[in-house]
């Protein structure tokens, strides 16, 4: 008998149930679809309608006011590359940025344009040329003043031919930008934009301090400087990044009522990669935040007292798409004989735990654009139909059950990139399709890989998700001027790119949603994908912070929250 | 063989002498067989779980209480009972069919490796200390430097080349056991190459195929059956490991260490999802590990202490 090799081998194996990995697990922001994450602003439910006294500047506390002092701490997935605005985007840019920069206005809970260094913005009658007034008295955290001339600089450094940054494309038809004086820039626009609010709000567009950005040049990631409530700190690579209040903030939008320097000594991301790590964090009071998308951790942290559960608006759809240019997804008969064979009300109670519902339209059910009369366009669950769409295509069905055609049998790979629940719905997918006789062969591989992968066209069926806020997010993924970047389906229908074209152009939004909509009914019917469910995400917070303000697209404000100690 | 004893046999001892000393000897026998399995309890154990688990793989469709796939959202998260003997996972499914069907899995997978990695390493190693020479250099430098990095990491680089299934696990850790065997078999063959009755073959004109085949390898067979036999129960953990990463077995292939996986995001509301198939790998591995030292204790005894420093011996060098 020899012990030591039996306890070696339980060591192993421990060992292997502690370092777990990714095909579990891997939250925060998804691969968003396009560099810009953005708006929509929620409150948090117990938020108190408004603190009595507006807080001095004072580091005095009165005795009825919020509580100077302590730290927040939120959990990272990823850790950021680095914190310039216009270099890499990632999920945990997404998450930092905001604090340390400022935009020129921001987004509230409806989506609404709210005042932030701009207090004032004019759209001329042509929406050819907006004005912004900005504030008085903006310095950025190195002293310099936010005037006109920084934030010209900053977007002029987002669209210079030089710029990596995705921001450039959004900027395409905005022809010049002016300071007209101290506190105003004009831009002037080749032909109106519809989506310029939605990227103008995005952490992206984060006004920088020229001064800072000339002083530093590469290094100005590392050592970022804006206009936020928060500046940098201390960045512990791989460990974590503390930012601390910036005692000179005196311009926070709306949706917060602080509009003074925050009550927070400061705000600390610490890098946790792993969902199941951040769960026990969380438990543990290590950390105060973390961003849930797994539907059984919901379910469990639902039960707990000390944890606020706030759903997160991220206008989201997890959707299969066809790889429209390869057989046999050329064929529109397979497509419909496919998208029939899948029942989604079991993918959302089985891989999504029943958070979720079940979508049928390619536009999020939270954007605008969405309509309910959609649904007479859905190819719902019908095996028959799948059995008659087949043989309509030339496929013959063997002995065993399964399909070829000229002699080719019908085998399917499907890609997706490893975040939970990703593997569970392409198990679902992968047993639905096995019962009407079709294998299916899972991929998954990580996000930048698996986007890669779809980007080259290398897949049958692809589990996908988008969050965007705004419904240009059709134009992002269906638009054959997006093939071969972010349109991975290669869906290609001129009529279409017609009317995602002219949507963007379109200010009047009754009138733009309504151009979404007609083109959502010749998408469903060229059934490029088969939309899936709307997943739900929430951001969990420990009971010890208080007054934490939800943000666009799920991002987190804590100009009034305050800790308990 | 349990022997009866009629109660009315006692009366006369005269009469029933020779059936009493039959007796005694069964007795002695069953006694001297369970000595024989207590003193070798390792070799009994090991061979016990590793029976266990060849015919749970053989008769999986007939254990199975249900198909290893089938979704069914309606029983999420059961709780082991009598329907469900280890519960069911996230999807549904049963986990009790999914770690029957994960034995054959676990098979499939250390079976095939183990041949590549043992067939390969036989093979070289009796070529490197049969010709000893610069071919031995060579290749025991190769060897070296392979044995010098992490197996399962390795074994990650292949996958990752070759993309993540079964059959790549299969072939990647193969190919991470090649040194073991080599490193045995070529210093086994070393010492045997000198004697006197590998001269004699030598001698006598027969061809170095026949030598080495027929009178070098047969030499060196328990050695290598212990070492397979331990080989088998580190190939199931590795790919195990492999699994639970996601670079072995894909879904819904019912794989113990993609079980694992699966289940350890829901460790504290449905303990069973990991626990069984956890369960299951540490029986099997422990099982081959015991039955390895079982048979060394039984075949190769001069094995000493840990077969490593046996096949590990590498400052024999090529005399010649």
């Amino acid at each position: 008998m020899r012990p030591f090799r039996l306890v070696l081998s339980l060591v192993v194996l421990l060992v292997l149930v502690a370092c777990g990995s990714p095909p579990v697990a891997a939250p925060t922001a998804a691969p968003t679809d396009a560099p810009v994450a953005e708006q929509p602003a929620t409150t948090v439910p117990e938020v108190p309608a408004a603190p009595t006294e507006v807080p001095t500047q004072e580091p005095q506390v009165q005795p009825t006011g919020p509580v100077r002092g302590g730290f927040v701490t939120r959990a990272l997935t990823t850790e950021p590359t680095g914190l310039d605005p216009a270099g890499a985007q990632g999920s945990g840019q997404n998450v930092v940025l905001p604090y340390i920069f400022d935009t020129l206005v921001a987004a509230d809970v409806t989506n609404t344009t709210q005042p932030l260094l701009a207090e004032r913005w004019d759209v001329s009658e042509d929406a050819l040329s907006i004005v912004f007034t900005l504030r008085e008295g903006i310095t950025f955290h190195d002293g310099t003043p936010l005037d006109a001339d920084a934030v010209v600089y900053s977007f002029e450094r987002l669209r210079a031919p030089e710029s990596t940054s995705p921001m450039r494309a959004s900027l395409s038809n905005v022809t010049t930008i002016e300071a007209v004086d101290a506190r105003t820039v004009r831009f002037d626009f080749s032909e109106p934009s519809a989506v310029f609010f939605a990227t103008i709000t995005s952490p992206y567009a984060g006004i920088v301090s020229p001064t800072a950005v000339e002083a530093l040049g590469e290094g100005f990631a590392q050592q970022p400087v804006g206009s936020g409530p928060f500046k940098l700190r201390a960045w512990n690579t791989g460990i974590d990044i503390t930012l601390e209040r910036n005692e000179d903030y005196a311009w926070a939008p709306p949706m917060v009522t602080n509009e003074g320097a925050p009550y927070l000594d400061g705000a600390i991301f610490k890098v946790v990669p792993d969902a199941s790590t951040q769960l026990t964090a969380l438990q543990a009071g290590e950390v105060d935040l973390i961003f849930l998308n797994l539907p059984d951790q919901i379910t469990r942290l639902r039960q707990e007292a000390t944890i606020n559960l706030l759903p997160l608006t991220l206008n989201s759809l997890s959707y299969l798409g066809f790889n429209m240019v390869r057989a046999p997804f050329d064929d529109l008969l397979v497509r419909q004989a496919i998208s029939h064979a899948i029942d989604k009300d079991v993918i959302v109670q089985a891989a999504a735990g029943g958070e979720g519902t079940p979508a049928f339209a390619p536009m999020a059910v939270t954007l605008p654009g969405f309509d309910p009369s959609l649904q007479s366009g859905e190819l719902a669950y019908d095996p028959e139909a799948t059995t008659t769409l087949l043989t309509e295509a030339g496929f013959v069905q063997g002995s065993d059950g399964s399909w070829s055609k000229d002699g080719t049998p019908l085998a399917l790979t499907l890609l997706t990139f490893t975040r939970a629940p990703n593997q569970d719905i392409a198990t679902v997918i992968q047993a639905q399709l096995k019962d009407v006789g079709i294998p299916v062969e899972i991929q998954q591989l990580d996000a930048p890989a698996a986007g890669r992968q779809a980007v080259e066209g290398q897949y049958d069926l692809l589990l996908w998700r988008y969050d965007w806020n705004d419904p240009d997010v059709l134009n992002i993924n269906l638009s054959s001027s997006r093939i071969g970047s972010t349109n991975r389906v290669a869906y290609s229908n001129p009529e279409v790119d017609a009317l995602l074209d002219a949507a963007s152009r379109e200010l009047d939004p009754a009138a733009r949603a309504q151009i979404y909509v007609e083109a959502q009914r010749l998408i469903m019917a060229d059934a490029p994908w088969q939309p899936l469910y709307t997943p739900v995400d929430m951001l969990a917070v420990h009971g010890r912070v208080k007054d934490v303000v939800l943000s666009a697209m799920g991002r987190v404000l804590l100009n009034d929250a305050t800790v308990e100690e | 063989m349990t022997v009866r004893i009629e109660p009315g046999l006692h009366q006369s001892k005269q009469a029933h002498a020779p059936l009493r000393r039959a007796l005694r000897r069964a007795r002695t026998r069953q006694r001297r067989g369970l000595m024989w399995a207590l003193q070798r309890l390792n070799l009994t154990v090991g061979g016990l779980l590793i029976g266990t688990l060849l015919l749970t793989a053989l008769f999986a469709p007939l254990l199975a209480v249900a198909p290893p796939d089938a979704i069914a959202p309606a029983s999420r998260f059961q709780p082991p009972g009598l329907a469900h003997p280890f519960g069911t996972d996230g999807l549904g499914r049963d986990l009790f069919s999914r770690v029957v069907y994960g034995a054959r899995t676990a098979l499939q997978m250390a079976v095939p490796a183990v041949m590549i990695g043992s067939f390969s390493g036989i093979i070289l190693g009796l070529l490197a200390g049969y010709y000893c020479g610069p071919l031995d250099q060579i290749l025991s430098r190769i060897m070296d430097a392979w044995l010098a990095l992490p197996g399962l990491l390795l074994a990650i680089v292949f996958v990752a080349l070759l993309g993540p299934s079964l059959q790549t696990t299969v072939i990647a850790l193969g190919l991470v056991g090649i040194p073991g065997y080599y490193r045995m078999v070529r210093n086994g063959t070393l010492s045997t190459r000198e004697m006197l009755y590998v001269e004699a073959a030598r001698t006598m004109g027969l061809g170095d195929g026949r030598i080495l085949l027929r009178h070098i390898l047969p030499n060196l067979t328990s050695p290598l059956v212990v070492l397979i036999t331990l080989r088998l129960g580190t190939v199931i953990l590795a790919g195990g490991a492999l699994s639970f990463i996601g670079l072995g077995a894909q879904p819904p292939t019912p794989e113990w260490g993609a079980l694992l996986a699966s289940g350890r995001d829901s460790m504290d509301r449905a303990w069973w999802v990991a626990f069984f198939p956890g369960m299951a790998i540490t029986a099997s591995v422990m099982g081959f590990n015991l039955l390895g030292d079982g048979l060394r204790d039984l075949l190769a005894p001069e094995m000493a202490q840990d077969h490593r420093t046996h096949a590990g011996a590498d400052e024999d060098e090529c005399g010649s």
